[in-house]
């Protein structure tokens, strides 16, 4: 199938740490690819550069056919044809919820008269079952609301590539999974391909098609869902079974004498 | 060997005068702990125990702890003395290198201010024509948190310097017995240099720190990237009404500020020095050529420019957490008086 997105050879530093060292996976129209790894691993960074807002230091990044260099910034065509949650939700603080989901509208569609355009964006706020606070400000609603808000923005335009920071964490289970239930069917329906980073295992096994598994800046594995559930990789095992490895030390100890 | 007997537990508000007492001790020759009271301890317990365990290590004096309970001894036989990581190498501690990273960042800054002053003014003559792109209903918000709500203590200020300036000069006057040029003096003064750059400066502080601090607060806050993300330049979005409000409202400011600013000269002039009202605006006319009040603005505007396009650069600049959003709002004052101050000497020199 087309690949969508492709990431070739990704380098990326912050000063002189080196946070991703060498990142290449591609997107395929219509799947769900999810980015693994544990917290500080440099997923959210992987998400910036991939959307440009960081210069990276070496490799490219192809939308839709069209190759951008490490220093090159997107074009307005493929932003347009992107939507991006991120992990803290990002609302504009002083537009309200509905001025919010507005933006991308008003943005690509000058031309609409705005009644139209508060009819599309009240149904996109009812999918996250946020119509209840069209008119609050961001400042009035509480951090899970801020997220479903920012995914209500993310999807006004119904982008054919979504990208998503950590959608469900800080949600309530019912939430969440209604969400998931929303990614899945933009997925099923509109062929929307998405970049997740969860750690939300409940979710993972869920929605995940693919995935790939970051660490130490390299990608560990890059595979399907069901490949990573029967890997023997212990790092990929201890992530899909919730399980922590339990550390013992010999070096370094105190010696003391005990008599009773 | 001496033998102390410990409490039944061992924390960070007890552990103090046993820590002395038992060092005192284990210098001096071997000890003995006896826990056989001792039940729980917090971590100042292991701080205790390893203290100890140095010192025993050190001064070769045995250090014994008899009695312990099961579960003590195993949470003591697991303690591990952690090294902290080294410290990341500095950048430098070269003073010239020092020097060339900070007039490296200066250049760098007022590349990025004039690259902004042009994005500013291409998108202001060309954003009308472009719809949807430029939001003006920003403009007249922004004009009113920048312009309008600084009014009152720009006026107030400058009225209030010029009173103390008139006053100073009416005494120097009135002694050489010229009193009655106060007004033509002080009419220039307040219009080409008091009113546009006291304006600008108070500007500087209580609408250009605005400015930084909300831009600086929405980069940090992943805001700047979310506009992005939505195809909206963010200078088009966030730098470019706020350049039109400011634009605006500083040449007006300035000029109403300057009034102001004649006004309360006059008070000093009719009480210190006997000019009457039609004198006082007579001289003030006799002083000022017409040409001036454009000089005045045009210096209003560019001051104007100044704070607002170096509050906007700060704050785009800013990344990191909530400290970001005040160093940004500290920088952006003081960058900005800096710069209207070294600009007022250039005019200075190019008009007069
Ligand atoms: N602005 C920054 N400047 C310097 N280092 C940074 C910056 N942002 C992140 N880092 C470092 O980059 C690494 C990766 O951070 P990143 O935010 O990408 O992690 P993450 O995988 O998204 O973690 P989480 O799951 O907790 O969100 C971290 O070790 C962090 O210390
Ligand atoms: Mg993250």
């Amino acid at each position: 199938m087309e690949e969508i997105l492709k990431v070739d050879h990704l380098k990326a530093s912050y000063g002189r740490e080196s946070i991703l060292k060498d990142i290449s996976f591609g997107v395929k129209r219509g799947e769900i690819r999810m980015v693994l790894g544990s917290s500080g691993c440099g997923k959210s960074t992987l998400l910036n550069n991939i959307l440009k807002f960081i210069k990276s230091d070496a490799g490219t990044i192809t939308y839709f056919g069209k190759t951008f260099g490490p220093k090159e910034g997107l074009d307005s065509e493929t932003r347009m044809r992107t939507g991006v949650l991120f992990q803290s939700g990002a609302l504009i603080a002083d537009l309200t919820i509905a001025e919010n989901a507005m933006l991308p509208l008003k943005r690509s569609m000058p031309y609409m008269p705005k009644s139209q355009m508060e009819a599309i964006v009240a149904d996109r706020l009812e999918k996250v079952h946020l119509l209840h606070a069209f008119h609050k400000y961001p400042g009035e609603i509480s951090g899970g609301m801020k997220k479903r808000a920012a995914l209500a923005r993310a999807i006004a335009l119904k982008p054919e590539l979504l990208f998503c920071d950590e959608p469900s964490t800080g949600l309530d289970p019912v939430t969440a999974r209604s969400l998931d239930e929303l990614l899945l069917e933009l997925r099923d329906t509109l062929k929307v391909s998405m970049v997740i980073v969860s750690h939300e295992l409940e979710s993972i096994k869920i929605i995940c098609d693919r995935f790939v598994y970051l660490k130490d800046g390299y990608v560990l594995k890059d595979a399907s869902l069901q490949e990573g559930m029967e890997s023997d990789n212990p790092t990929l095992r201890h992530f899909f079974n919730r399980q922590c490895p339990k550390e013992e030390y010999s070096e370094g100890l105190y010696h003391f004498n005990f008599i009773d | 060997m001496t033998t102390i007997l410990l409490p039944d537990t061992l924390t960070a508000a007890n552990s103090k005068d046993l820590l002395r007492n038992c060092t005192r001790q284990l210098r001096s020759g071997a000890l003995c702990l006896d826990g056989s009271n001792l039940a729980s301890m917090d971590y100042s317990g292991d701080a205790f125990f390893a203290l100890l365990a140095e010192l025993s290590e050190k001064t070769g004096n045995t250090l014994t702890l008899a009695h312990f309970n099961a579960d003590i001894k195993a949470h003591l036989s697991a303690l591990r003395k952690m090294e902290p990581p080294a410290r990341p190498a500095k950048g430098t501690n070269n003073v010239l290198e020092m020097l060339g990273g900070i007039g490296f960042a200066v250049l760098k800054e007022s590349f990025e201010v004039l690259t902004l002053l042009f994005m500013s003014i291409y998108w202001t003559i060309f954003g009308p024509f472009d719809k949807g792109k430029i939001h003006f209903g920003g403009v007249a918000k922004q004009m009113f948190k920048l312009g309008s709500e600084a009014m009152g203590i720009c006026f107030l200020m400058v009225a209030l310097i010029c009173l103390t300036m008139a006053l100073q000069s009416s005494i120097m006057l009135n002694a050489v017995g010229g009193g009655s040029y106060l007004a033509s003096g002080l009419g220039f003064l307040i219009f080409a240099e008091i009113g546009p750059l006291l304006t600008t400066i108070i500007l500087a502080g209580r609408s250009g720190s605005a400015v930084a601090a909300e831009i600086a607060n929405m980069s940090v806050c992943e805001e700047v990237k979310a506009i992005k993300s939505m195809a909206i330049p963010p200078v088009q979005y966030l730098v470019v009404p706020r350049f039109i409000a400011m634009s605006i409202a500083t040449p007006i400011l300035s000029f109403c500020a300057s009034i102001f600013g004649c006004f309360s000269g006059f008070l000093i002039a009719y009480f210190f020095c006997d000019i009457s009202f039609s004198n006082y605006m007579m001289g003030i006319r006799d002083g000022i050529a017409p040409i001036t009040f454009l000089k005045s603005s045009i210096k209003a505007l560019v001051f104007g420019w100044i704070v607002t396009l170096i509050a906007c650069n700060k704050g785009l600049n800013a990344h990191g957490g909530a400290e970001a959003v005040g160093k940004a709002t500290t920088s952006s004052v003081v960058a900005a008086i800096c710069c209207i101050v070294l600009a007022d000497t250039l005019f200075a020199f190019i008009f007069y």
